[in-house]
This record gives C-alpha cells, structure tokens and sequence, in this order.
C-alpha cells in the first residue's frame, strides 16, 4: 500500500500550488492525475488513499479524477509502437518478438487542478472520484 | 465564474525523484558504487549480503543500510562481518524513500566506501515507484518461490537491472524449472541479465563478486574522469 505515500506527496504538493489562492474566493473541485498501467500504483488504492490522505487540507472534498495510461512497447522488428493489453509480457502482439523499449505506461503525474468559484455552494459534477481512460 | 483548469504536467514523486538525483550525484561525486536490492521477504537479501560483506569486505570498503519494518535484527547480523551497517526502520512503510536514504547516511564520510548496499524491505510492489539514487537495482527471487515470479510482478522486474535467482542448491529438491524463470524474466524485461546463486554453498557467488567488483572499478573510473574534467 505505498499508494498512501503516493497521495500524500499528490495531496502536498497540489496544497503548495494552491497556496496562495484565496479560499474564500476558490476552491479545488477535481485534481486530475495520469497513472500508468505499468507504474506500479493502482488506481483504485488511489483513490482510497486519496480521500484519507485529504482530510483536514484545503483539498477536502475536491475530487479525484485518474486518466489510465496503457502501455506501449516500440516493437523494432515491425518499426510499428504497440499497445499492450498485458504488461508481464513486452512481446510485440503482431510478430511476437520481445521488445523493452517503453514508450508509455510508467506514467505517475499530476495532469491539472481544477479550480471553482468557492462562493457557489453546489458542488460540482465531476466532485467525486472516478475513472476514466 | 467558469471553472479554471491550472495544467501542472508534474510528477507526483518529484520530491523524492528530486533527492534521489542529489544523491545520485553524491555517490557519483565520492566515487560510491551504489546498488540496491529488492524481493520479497525471504528470498535471501540479507544472507547474500552477509556472505557479500564477508568475501568483498577483504579487499574493498563496502558498506549497508537495510531497511525493515521494524527490529535492528537484520543490521546486527550484517555488523558482524565488521562492515558498517545501519538499519532503517520504517514503522508502517513498505518501501523505503530517497529521504530516508539520506537521513540515513548522515554521518558516514562516503569517500571512505566503495561499495554500498541498500537493502530494500522485504516487497515486490512498493519499491518499485521509488528512486533511491542507486546506480543499479537487483531484484531477487529464489528457486522455491515459484518460476512465474516475475510475471507476477512485472513492474519491479522491469524496473530493475539485473535479476538474481537465489537458493540454487535447491533447484533439485523443490524441481525449479529454470528455463521456465528465465523466460519469465525475459519476458518482462527484455534483455534482463540474469545472475543464479547459493549464498549457502557458494554456487555463483564468484562471479557475483566479480560483478561487483567490475561495478566499483568502473564507478571509480568515472569518478576519476570526473576530477579529471573539473580540476
């Protein structure tokens, strides 16, 4: 579970950013991240980190939204990029030869952070976790 | 007022992606040969460390830090070897971090070692998003673990380096298929080296020790180019 340590340091270093907004005036609604299928962090452990990891900050109750980024090998044999449905075997699914070359996929990153008016009271429609790819 | 989108575009472990870096330039600096070790808990770090300590510990300064959970257990089985060890207790992290890695060497004069260690916590799937500063990372797994190992966790294998099965003196009894790990290995790491040892009967360990001796030799080649360029 060292998602934990990974929505801490998510949840600190979009506090930074936000620092010196006025939170009277605006508030996060959505951070927006991009995990890769081979980061090694999983989504959904995420996003349970995140809600805990939020609590008592200026994120709270901002939501968290997590782009997938699937894997893509570069295959030499077909000079072709090929995507991955599975990441424990770098073989390229047309000639089925090896190849480690990683041209996405490992991605563990902060997109953006969407930031509203503080003083409207609704919450908006993209305020809770999900996924999309 | 409609929403505003601040783009960031920024790694989520900056920060320890950051230490990791200074610290990578210290060791490259002070000419350390740095490498790490990651399997999960019970495939052997420790002991080949010990036997490593023993048999590099004659002609090279090598140095240690494991990290576990708790207990100082594994740090006083190292110390014997009269290596310096320190034990990173983590509490409740399963993986250790480029900061703890720094805490860590506070106090230790890194000219004065060529080789250094870091044991990672016993975990095939924390380490692997976190950069320590190492010049290699080794993943070990062990014959009676199971041949689809890698495939299981083929993010830390892929992370690392290099693979080193360990326990071979018991690939008979527990009927280890060899060529089925191998594949395993290449198949999430392409091109993987491959390295099979007994810390126990010694089998491989002779060309372990050679391979880091290359390690240091080539570390210390650079670090001489390096003085070379500044001064």
């Amino acid at each position: 579970m060292h998602e934990i340590s990974v929505a801490r340091s998510l949840a600190d270093f979009v506090c930074d950013q936000i620092a010196e907004l006025d939170a009277k005036r605006e508030r996060v609604s959505v951070v927006r991240v991009r995990i890769g299928a081979m980061s090694g962090v999983a989504p959904q452990a995420l996003r349970s980190a995140y809600s805990a990891a939020v609590i008592g900050t200026a994120l709270q109750g901002a939501g968290l939204e997590v782009e997938t980024v699937d894997l893509v090998i570069w295959c030499p044999k077909c000079r072709q990029e090929r995507l991955l449905e599975d990441i424990s075997h770098l073989c390229c699914p047309v000639c089925k030869s090896r190849a480690g070359r990683i041209i996405q996929g490992k991605e563990l990153e902060i997109a953006s952070i969407e930031v509203v008016d503080a003083t409207q009271n609704s919450s908006s429609p993209t305020a809770n976790s999900q996924e999309k790819r | 007022m409609p929403p505003r989108i601040l783009q960031v575009r920024q790694q989520i472990l900056k920060k320890n992606d950051e230490q990791a870096r200074s610290l990578r330039q210290r060791f490259a600096d002070a000419g350390v040969f740095v490498v790490s070790l990651v399997s999960s808990p019970g495939a052997g770090k420790t002991t080949l460390l010990r036997e490593t300590l023993r048999a590099l510990g004659q002609t090279h300064r090598v140095a240690a830090l494991v990290g576990d959970l708790a207990t100082e257990n594994d740090a006083r089985r190292l110390a014997e070897s009269g290596a310096p060890v320190r034990q990173i207790v983590t509490g409740t992290i399963c993986h250790l971090e480029a900061e703890m890695i720094e805490s860590a060497l506070i106090g230790w004069d890194l000219d004065s070692i060529d080789l250094l260690f870091i044991e990672n916590v016993g975990n095939l799937v924390c380490p692997a998003s976190y950069d320590l500063g190492e010049a290699m990372r080794i993943v070990l797994f062990s014959t009676t673990e199971g041949e689809d190992k890698p495939l299981k966790y083929p993010t830390i294998f892929n992370t690392a380096d290099v693979a080193i099965i360990t326990k071979s003196d018991l690939a008979e009894v527990v009927g280890f298929d060899r060529q089925a790990a191998y594949e395993s290995i290449q198949n999430v790491r392409p091109g993987m080296r491959i390295m099979e040892l007994s810390s126990r009967s010694g089998e491989g360990m002779q060309a372990w020790i050679h391979f880091m001796q290359s390690g240091i030799e080539r570390t210390r080649q650079m670090e001489n180019r390096g003085t070379f360029n500044v001064g």
